[in-house]
């Protein structure tokens, strides 16, 4: 049975936030085995859904709508990162893909 | 009508003339580069008197456009053989724009050595330049503090004056050598940093450019009305996008760090590993939470005209100034690229840069380099501060250092140098982030993450949907992506204004309604594009003619045979995708009437 957790990282203005509120900004948290939404993921974490602008999975960003797994590494992006890597990484591409769905 | 000034440094000529009227819709780096593609040999000494030095606000330079207040420094590069065109912020551009000047070209070398020179324009209109002993080997602060009070003896000086100017490296001559600029505040922390220029600087005895911009009335318009609307426009626009508005101004460039890294795409210890256990110490998140902790400034403008406001001041423990706080390339550079984690170790790197006038990234490339090769350790704080003293004292061993990446690794042996036409690869690896690697090794500035900045995907069609780890798409995106800067870089635009322009049409709607109410003339998006790309035109056939080829738009083997963790990447667009990026050369050559 795999470890029920996942590690999960949040950056810039979710960093902020989650210092504000006495929080690391590094969390394990314990999920479904058969896991769950990047979405509901960042629900139970309190995580405010209109900042974020796409989720890092095992390195690789992908839109809110990604399936997690137990034992995956994360990261959520929030709205607001400047550079081609917006394109680059996928993260527009993501971003626009939560706005449209 | 706006002018061209001319500064003969052999013989201390000034002169004035008209820009010629084909190019009247030429500014910033399409000006710099259409100069030295006309004015300059391809086979010129790049340190040598037919090279030329050109300094040009952008075609808005002067007027209250947004974040249209970016300088260009063009020339031959002594670092990669090639065109260069440096992008500043700083207060000059905007002066020399209400002065009406389109740009300054410094040409020609003074036979005597000992002397600094100073070019000094006036408000009136006058222009001078000024032979100085007292100048000689200072650093970049302290030449300006000189300059500032002998101005203010002589009732000159006031808050209205920009200074540019280079540090000991320049007037050495070493390659990798940069240009400061004072920013706002009056900090000369503003820099065209990269492919060598202030070496070219230093080698026609320019220390100073000094321009007194008190009582100058702001830029007339073609249409005033138009332009104020238009302005206004592109300030709410900016001001209340997600980048733009917010992420920006409260973290700065190095938001990117925690977010390159994630991505695996953060080079560390000479590109050996895509991620640093250490980011988090020099994160933008922790620069902020350092600099507010110590009573530091986290939101200015690095430039007159800047509404983003992504600039900050790093303080030390007392809360006394040190550096800008560092862009999210040179914390890499000095950071992780040199296995350093400390934010106050890599901010005195910074500042030591900033001061001998050396260009940031050349110089974490360089460390990295040579922490490689074991002459000092990776994470070595201390030794590396010691590396860049040797720089700016010009010792045997900084004479190395001090040419950059490539010089150095050649010079002790090391295997993986990460240059591309000689110039050392900024904060992302292009393993798992192969759109950049294509823009690092098709630029024709030489390895360069501003050349591929930004992209209007509304406008080309192209952007965020290619997979990073994968080679299709990526050319496209790249094209676009150098086109669309080229085309910012010579409006004098900041080029993180273009994450508006992505997502909201009004945006660019305004940028091209700011040109037409400027200067009277039709501009829309297709001509918007085209500059960009007469830009590009002149830049890659200067290089032809300078020897380039394609062979030399490749990136280090290593990229293509060394698995980069975590991804176990290696880069994979092939040649032919790399050499299709410029394929609209010859028929904008053909357009233009050059060859």
């Amino acid at each position: 049975m795999p470890d029920p957790t996942v590690t999960v990282r949040m950056f810039g203005a979710l960093h902020t936030l989650r210092k504000e509120r006495g929080l690391s900004t590094v969390a394990d948290v314990v999920i479904p085995v058969e896991g769950l939404t990047a979405t509901d993921l960042a629900e139970l974490l309190d995580l405010p859904l209109d900042l974020i602008e796409g989720v890092f999975c095992n390195r690789t960003v992908y839109p809110m709508r990604h399936h997690i797994a137990p034992g995956d590494r994360v990261a959520f992006v929030p709205k607001g990162t400047p550079g081609p890597h917006r394109f680059f990484l996928g993260l527009y591409a993501a971003g626009k893909e939560e706005g449209e769905g | 009508m706006r002018e061209i000034v001319r500064v003969n440094m052999a013989t201390g000529a000034i002169s004035k003339e008209p820009l010629p009227a084909a190019w009247a819709r030429y500014g910033g780096r399409a000006l710099t580069s259409a100069l030295v593609f006309k004015e300059v040999p391809a086979d010129a000494d790049p340190l040598g008197p037919d090279n030329k030095l050109i300094i040009a606000p952008g075609l808005l330079g002067g007027t209250a456009a947004p974040n249209g207040g970016r300088i260009s420094i063009g020339a031959k590069s002594p670092l990669t053989g090639g065109i260069k065109e440096s992008n500043s912020g700083g207060t000059a551009a905007h002066a020399l724009g209400k002065m009406g000047i389109a740009a300054i070209i410094i040409e020609g070398v003074p036979a005597d050595k000992t002397v600094s020179y100073v070019l000094r324009l006036f408000p009136d209109g006058m222009i001078d330049l000024v032979a100085r002993h007292d100048l000689k080997g200072l650093g970049t602060y302290e030449t300006v503090a000189v300059a500032k009070g002998i101005e203010a003896a002589e009732h000159r000086f006031s808050d209205k004056a920009s200074f540019i100017t280079i540090g000991p490296t320049g007037e050495m001559g070493m390659k990798s050598a940069g240009i400061a600029m004072t920013d706002p505040h009056g900090y000369p922390n503003r820099f065209a940093g990269r492919g060598g220029l202030g070496a070219v600087m230093g080698s026609k005895g320019l220390k100073l450019i000094a321009i007194f911009e008190e009582g100058l009335k702001g830029t007339e318009h073609a249409d005033k009305e138009a332009f104020t609307a238009a302005v206004r426009k592109f300030a709410n626009a900016l001001t209340t996008h997600a980048v733009t508005g917010t992420a920006l101004p409260t973290y700065g460039t190095n938001v990117l760090a925690n977010i390159i890294n994630e991505a695996g795409g953060y080079p560390t210890r000479n590109f050996s590993s895509g991620q640093f256990e250490g980011v988090e110490g020099i994160s933008g998140e922790t620069m902020r939470e350092i600099t507010l902790e110590r009573g530091g400034n986290v939101k200015h403008g690095c430039h007159t005209g800047c509404v983003i406001q992504c600039s900050r001041y790093y303080v030390d423990k007392d809360g006394h100034y040190m550096t800008k706080g560092p862009e999210y390339e040179s914390a890499w550079s000095l950071g992780a690229n040199c296995g350093i984690s400390d934010m106050d170790t890599v901010a005195a790197l910074d500042r030591k840069c900033g001061d001998i006038g050396i260009d940031t990234i050349e110089a974490g490339v360089m460390l990295g380099v040579y922490m490689a090769s074991g002459k000092i350790a990776f994470g070595d704080g201390p030794a590396a501060l010691a590396a860049l003293d040797e720089i700016g004292k010009g010792t045997e061993l900084g004479k190395i250092l001090g040419d950059g990446a490539e010089a150095t690794g050649l010079a002790f042996g090391v295997k993986n140098i990460p240059v591309v036409k000689h110039q050392g690869l900024p904060a992302y690896d292009p393993r798992p982030i192969q759109g950049i690697g294509v823009t690092y090794a098709t630029s024709t500035m030489g390895a360069d993450h501003t050349a591929g900045y930004t992209i209007t995907s509304n406008v080309l069609a192209v952007g965020g949907t290619v997979d990073p780890l994968k080679p299709e798409g990526q050319a496209a995106l790249s094209q676009g992506l150098q086109i669309a800067t080229a085309m910012l870089d010579s409006l004098g635009f900041c080029i993180f204004v273009a994450f508006a322009v992505l997502d909201m049409p009004e945006a660019f709607e305004a940028i091209h309604e700011m040109a037409a109410a400027h200067t009277g003339e039709a501009w829309d998006a297709d001509a918007l594009m085209q500059l960009g790309k007469e830009t590009l035109t002149y830049e890659r056939l200067f290089n032809e003619h300078a020897g380039f080829t394609n062979a030399d738009d490749r990136l280090p083997k290593f990229f293509l045979e060394e698995k980069l963790a975590p991804h176990d990447v290696v880069f994979t667009v092939t040649d032919e995708e790399l050499d299709s990026v410029y394929a609209f050369v010859p028929e904008v050559a053909a357009q233009l009437g050059i060859k």
